[in-house]
This record gives structure tokens, sequence and C-alpha cells, in this order.
């Protein structure tokens, strides 16, 4: 008897019993801080923000690092930002800041600690166009916000020619064990579109299985679908909770679950359309869930927004 | 059957200018093939598929084929003998990518865990809900992926709850061949037999359904007074209680709109097939627009949902009709038929009554379909013989499906649930238990269909068409 139907029967039931219970956050945000670098992303970021602080009912706050102090060029870049916002038929409430601090990620992490900002929409690699960095690095500034910004991050990484589209599909990359999924799935449910949906991809990444079988002296083979059913045990809680949620606002929701090279399949998800990738990492720079999310936003050609808790 | 009748039998035919030895070396074909089968030496869809060109190959060689009109060749008959059957296969095909589509959507799983919450834990209430749920979904989803949720639900609780899963997934291996009666729909063997003989889906409503809540019963409460000392929990009904409290069904929901979607499509199918014979189309037409609605709005990748038809079971009852067809054609089901009459006396009920009894025999030993398939011809045989062969299609509708309740290979959802029992919670239910209680079961099963049948013949209740 072929026993994959019944694997991934078990495996539904299973994530019904034995699923985490994940709460959901609720974010407010009031205000939404966009540091410009003067890259060809920065149309893309002030397009989001903007969208994003229409939705929110919320301010946004335009800013741009420098080393150093900033020039008279840049302020006049970043005021003529803040006039576009405000010249948006919905009228963006805007303002602009300027901090004074050795390095721009400085100057943009006292600036979002100032304002009590929500979340940050900037540039990634910051300072510099995708194209000379492609998938290589995210740039200093942004490794250091991702270790040291306290507030949400939305990574734009490529120019979009319709940023909007973004918003109407979000997807969000299961990881084991993180709290963060929570906050960022809550994220999520506050950017999507109405009519939009929102995509929650699990993956249970046969090599990192492989370590794991070979180090515990595990003799047993795991197939695919022992993988496939484990998986959707882990993601039972999230499901869950993003489908009630899903329930509760009307957006669509759907679960996939895979077997495979994990990032492979994510990357191959997210390019499917244009989305926003909304991610959770732990505090811990160290762990391979946030090696995970880094490898995601590198490979991302989307938006990302990654939530650290 | 009496050999000494067969020979006596094909001496007939013999005499009708028929030749024996076609008849014995096809016959031996297809018995070897449905032993082959039923003691799974082979793969089915293989054995049938062997089956099927050593049949052939036999039928061209007696020259048993006739050339049909404008083909060169006789060998054109094996595709005159499976377009025959294009309207099982298309109900087949059909179904199964509805029911699968439908069966992964996580809906029943999710209804499903919605009632194990209203049990409490309770052992008793759980044994309950377990064999009708077994009815409600068979009856939905047919019998292989309606016996493969109840089983995985079952395996899953019980473990949650530390009971004994034996009980539960035998109520769901034999209750299923009971809920495969209650629609036209509910079986692939009722759906077989439904086509070939193009009884009214309503029907079913009159003549199976109130037979298949009798036999449910009947093996409710065999199994709960076989099973009753391991249908029992540890812990106290609160502890029980709190621990199902927090089953989360929200858990398997995949995507909220294939949900409601599935529901919509599975409802419109069934409404088609009881209506198709008013608006004069096949049940083919209807499954496979099911099928083709599911692909089209279930949001499933159409390349996954088509792989996921079980390609296999066509092959297998390709390969049977094959088989079938040529067998037929060596005039031996003709020899069948006549014995049947013969030894019955030539008399409507008792003929009814006879396959009845056959059938419920044999399709504990043999895969009930290819038992199903064989006697299609056989009971089209009987009609042009002027019999009223209306209550004969019942019956075997009614005993194909319940025979399998005998043994741990008699039917789908046996097999299921035994193997599933076995991989994943190690234990296994030997051929000595499942004989013990499926014979008794089958018997008290048997005397009532065979009751319930003569009851309808003898007092005129079957629909008349």
């Amino acid at each position: 008897m072929d026993f994959s139907d019944l694997n991934d029967s078990l495996g539904q039931f299973e994530s019904a019993l034995s699923g985490e219970k994940v709460t959901l956050e609720s974010p407010a945000p009031k205000t939404i801080l966009l540091a410009l670098d003067g890259s060809n992303q920065d149309a893309t970021a002030l397009a989001l923000a903007g969208e994003l602080a229409r939705r929110f009912k919320a301010r946004v706050v335009v800013t741009r690092g420098c080393e150093g102090e900033a020039p008279e060029a840049v302020r006049e870049q970043v005021e003529a930002a803040k006039g576009e916002l405000a010249a948006q038929p919905y009228g963006v409430d805007s303002a602009v800041i300027f901090k004074s601090a050795p390095l721009p990620a400085q100057q943009i992490l006292a600036a979002q600690q100032k304002l009590g900002a929500d979340l940050v929409v900037i540039p990634a690699p910051y300072l510099r166009d995708v194209g000379l960095l492609g998938d290589e690095s995210l740039s200093s500034p942004i490794d250091m916000l991702l270790a040291e910004c306290t507030a949400p991050l939305l990574l734009v990484r490529h120019p979009l020619d319709a940023p909007k589209a973004a918003l109407r599909r979000m997807l969000i990359p299961m990881t084991v064990n993180v709290p963060a999924l929570g906050a960022a799935a809550g994220w999520a449910f506050k950017m999507v579109d109405p009519d939009g949906k929102v995509e929650l991809y699990a993956v249970a990444d046969e090599a990192a299985v492989e370590d794991a079988r070979k180090l515990m002296g595990v003799d047993e083979e795991l197939t695919a679908d022992a993988l496939l059913r484990a998986e959707s045990k882990l993601a039972g809680g999230m499901t869950s909770a993003v489908q009630q949620k899903g329930t509760e606002t009307g957006v669509t929701v759907v679960v996939d679950v895979a077997v495979g090279k994990a990032l492979k399949l994510t990357l191959g998800r997210i390019h499917e359309a244009p989305c926003i990738v909304c991610t959770g990492t732990p505090l811990d720079r160290t762990t391979r869930a946030f090696n995970r999310v880094q490898n995601v936003t590198l490979g991302s050609k989307y938006p990302v927004l990654v939530v650290r808790r | 059957m009496n050999p000494t009748t067969a020979v006596e039998g094909a001496a007939t035919v013999a005499e009708h200018g028929h030749d024996i030895l076609p008849m014995v070396v096809l016959g031996v074909i297809m018995t070897a093939t449905y032993v082959v089968i039923a003691f799974e030496w082979l793969h089915k869809a293989l054995a049938a598929s062997l089956g099927a060109f050593v049949a052939v190959i036999a039928a061209l060689a007696f020259g048993l084929f006739p050339i049909p009109e404008g083909a060169r060749t006789a060998y054109v008959h094996v595709h005159e003998i499976v377009g025959h059957e294009l309207g099982v296969l298309g109900v087949i095909v059909g179904t199964s990518i509805l029911v699968d589509v439908s069966s992964h959507s996580g809906l029943f799983h999710f209804i499903a865990v919605k009632i194990v919450k209203r049990t409490q834990g309770d052992p008793k209430k759980l044994f309950f809900f377990i064999t009708m749920m077994t009815m409600v979904f068979v009856t939905f989803l047919t019998i292989a992926p309606g016996s493969l949720i109840v089983v995985s639900l079952a395996l899953v609780v019980t473990k949650a709850l530390d009971i004994n899963p034996r009980p539960y997934v035998m109520a769901v291996a034999i209750v299923a061949n009971s809920a495969a009666l209650m629609t036209l729909a509910s079986g692939v063997c009722t759906l077989m037999l439904a086509t070939a003989s193009q009884l009214p889906y309503v029907s079913f409503f009159r003549v199976t359904t109130p037979l298949a809540f009798i036999s449910a019963a009947i093996a409710y409460f065999v199994l709960k007074r076989f099973y009753g000392h391991l249908i029992t929990a540890p812990g106290t009904a609160e502890e029980r209680a709190e621990r199902v409290k927090t089953f989360d069904e929200w858990a398997l929901v995949k995507d909220r709109r294939v949900f409601y979607r599935c529901a919509i499509i599975l409802g419109l199918t069934i409404i088609g097939f009881a209506t198709a014979q008013t608006i004069g189309v096949g049940l083919d037409f209807i499954a496979l627009g099911g099928g083709l609605a599911a692909l089209l709005f279930s949001g499933h990748n159409p390349e996954k949902s088509i792989k996921v038809v079980k390609w296999d079971t066509i092959i297998f009852f390709v390969a049977l009709f094959v088989i079938i067809g040529s067998v037929e054609e060596s005039h031996l089901l003709d020899v069948l038929a006549n014995s049947i009459v013969e030894l019955s006396g030539g008399e409507a009920t008792t003929t009814m009554l006879f396959i009845s009894v056959f059938v419920l025999v044999l399709s504990g030993i043999v895969d009930n379909i290819p038992v199903a398939a064989t006697l299609i011809p056989v009971v089209r045989n009987l009609e042009t013989q002027g019999f009223a062969v209306d209550p004969i299609w019942w019956a075997l509708i009614i005993s194909a499906n319940l025979g399998g309740n005998s043994t741990p290979v008699g039917s789908i959802s046996s097999v299921i649930a035994v193997s599933s029992l076995e991989k994943e919670r190690g234990i296994k239910i030997g051929w000595g238990e499942f004989l013990k209680v499926g014979c008794l079961i089958l018997l008290l099963q048997g005397i009532v269909a065979i009751g319930y049948l003569y009851a309808f013949a003898r007092f005129d209740l079957f629909p008349v068409r």
C-alpha cells in the first residue's frame, strides 16, 4: 500500500493536536521612518511608505543617513520627497529629520529612537543601487540596522514598476520556533490589501534534516512524506493563527507545506508574483533562523519586512 | 458453482457451436489473474495488465474477436471493448480528481476535528462518532479517501488520549463497506455497477441507503460487543476533556476558498448525479464536470491534481474490462449465466438470492471489483434471456460491497485500516482476529441483506423504471 496519502492525512491531524499556539501581534503604527539613500530603490521606498501611511493613517518622517553632516543637496532631496508625499491626493502627513552621528546607520537609528518610529522603510543595500551589489551583500548600514534597530525594517531590494502591487500579496516563510513569526504575520495582515492574499509557506529542509539525522545517529531514512508530515505538524499553530485572522479580517489565506531545498523553494515561491516577504528573526544573530532570513532577503527581488523579537 | 453443472452448461454451449477449449483457456487466464490479485503476488494493475495481454493473445489465437466493420484486423475489437466501458472509466477519472481535491482541501479534516471535540474524549462517544464519520465521509468521498481520513483521525486521536486504536480502526474498516451503499457515488464498485446498470440515483435512497444504515448498525453493535473491553481510556473524564479542548481545527485549514468551493462543487456533482438521466447525460459527464470544476476553481495546481488521479486504478479497470471482454467472446460467461439460471431453477427471486450469496462469499476472498465486473456481462446475458434484472443489479451492488467485510483483504477500507494500524502503531490485526469478527458481522449482515432483498422482491418494492 502507498502510505503517502496516509502520511499527509496524519500530518494534518497531528498539526491540529500538537501545533504550538501562536499569537499574532496587532501592530498600530503611528510613525513610519523613510530612510532614503539616493539609490534607484528610493522611488519604490517612497511609494511604499506613502501607501502604508495612508492605510495606517500614520505620518511619514523622511531622512537620509550620510557620512558626517548632510550636505545641502541631500537635504533638498529629502525635502522634495516630503513634498511629494504631502502632494499625494490622500495627503500624507510628512516631516523631515536629520540626526548627527558618525555613520549613516547610526543617524537612522537615532532618528528612529527619537521619533519612536514603528516601521523603517529603507533601500537595501543602503547607499548603493542594488545592481552594484546584487545579492552579494545587504550593505554594512543594513547589517547594523538588522542588529540594533528595534522597529521592523521594510527593506526595499529592487526598484519596482508598481510598488503598490506588492501589497496585494504577503508571503510569510515559515521558520521554526521563532516568536517573531507571530509579529511578522501580524504586520502582514496590517499591510495587505483587503482583497489581497497572505501566504504561509513552510519548507522542510532536506539538507538540514539530513544533517540532524547524521548528528543524532538516526539510522532510519527520512522520506519526503515523513518530512512533510513533520513540517505540517510544526506549522499547525501558525496555520491556525493566520487562518483565524484571515476569517476575522476577510483576507484570503493560503498555507502550503513543501519538502526540498528550503532557500531555493522559498525564493521560487517569492518570485511567483510581486509581494512583500514578511519574516521574523530572533534577536540572536548567530542563529540559523537569523541566517535563513538574511539569505532569503539577499535572494529576494521584492521588499522584505524583517521583524525581530 | 457445481462443476458438473458448469460442464453441462459448457456442453450446451458447445452444442450451440462454441468451443470448450477457448472457454477453458480464457477461464484459466481470468481465474489466475484474480488469484494473483487476491494474494497480492503482483500489483493489481500489473497483474490485470498481464492478464489482459495474455487474454488478448489467446482470444486472437482462437479467432474469438470479430472483425469490426471497416477494420482490417480483429485486434480492433479490443478498442471496442474498452470503448464500451468509457462511461465507467470517465466516472472513475472524474470522481477521483474531485474527491482528491476535496479530501486534500482540509474541509473534511476540519469537520472531523470539530466532531471529535464534541466527544470530550469519551472513548465510547468517540467510537460512535468514528462510526458515524465513516458513514458520512465515505458517502461523500468514496471508500478509499473517506476511510483514509477517518483511519488517520482515529490513529492520531487515540494516541493523544492513550486509547487502544484497534476497535476504532476496525470500525472504519468494516463500516466503510456499509457506507459505500449510501448513494450511487459512495464507492467505486457501486459506481461501476450503477453505470453498467443505469439505475437511477434516487432509487439508491429507496433500496440501498436504508440497508447501509442497518448493516452499519449491525457492525457497530457487534464491534462494540467484541471490543467493548478495549473501548476505555486512562485518566479522568475532566483530563480527557481538557486534552480534547486543545485540538485546533484551524491548524488544518490550508485555504478557506478551497473549502467553500469544494463543498459547492461536491454538492453540485451530487445534484448532477441525481438528475443525470433526467437531463439526458451520462454519469461520466457529471463526474468529469465535477473533476473539471475542481481543477478550475480549487486553486490547486492542475498538473499536481491530474497527477494524483489513481492511474493505477484506471489501468486496472481497463485491463479488467479487456480480460472480461475477451472471456465474454469465448461464451464462458454465457455458460456461467446459464448455470446460474439452472441452479436457481430459472426463478427470478431465487436467481437474485443465489447471486447475492455467491457474491457475498466470493467478495471476501477476491477484490470485489473483479467479481462485480465479471458479473456485469452475466447479468446482461440474463436480461437477454428475459429476466427482470433490476433486482439482480441491486443484489449485486449490496453483496459486492458487504462481502468485503469477511477478510482483511476483502475491501480497500480493510486494507487501509489494517496496514495503517500496523505501520503507525505497530499493532497487527491478524487474519484470525479479522475473520472472527468480520465473518460474524458478514453473516449477520448477509442474513439481513438476503431477507431485505427477499422482502423487496416479495412485496414489489424495487423501484420500477
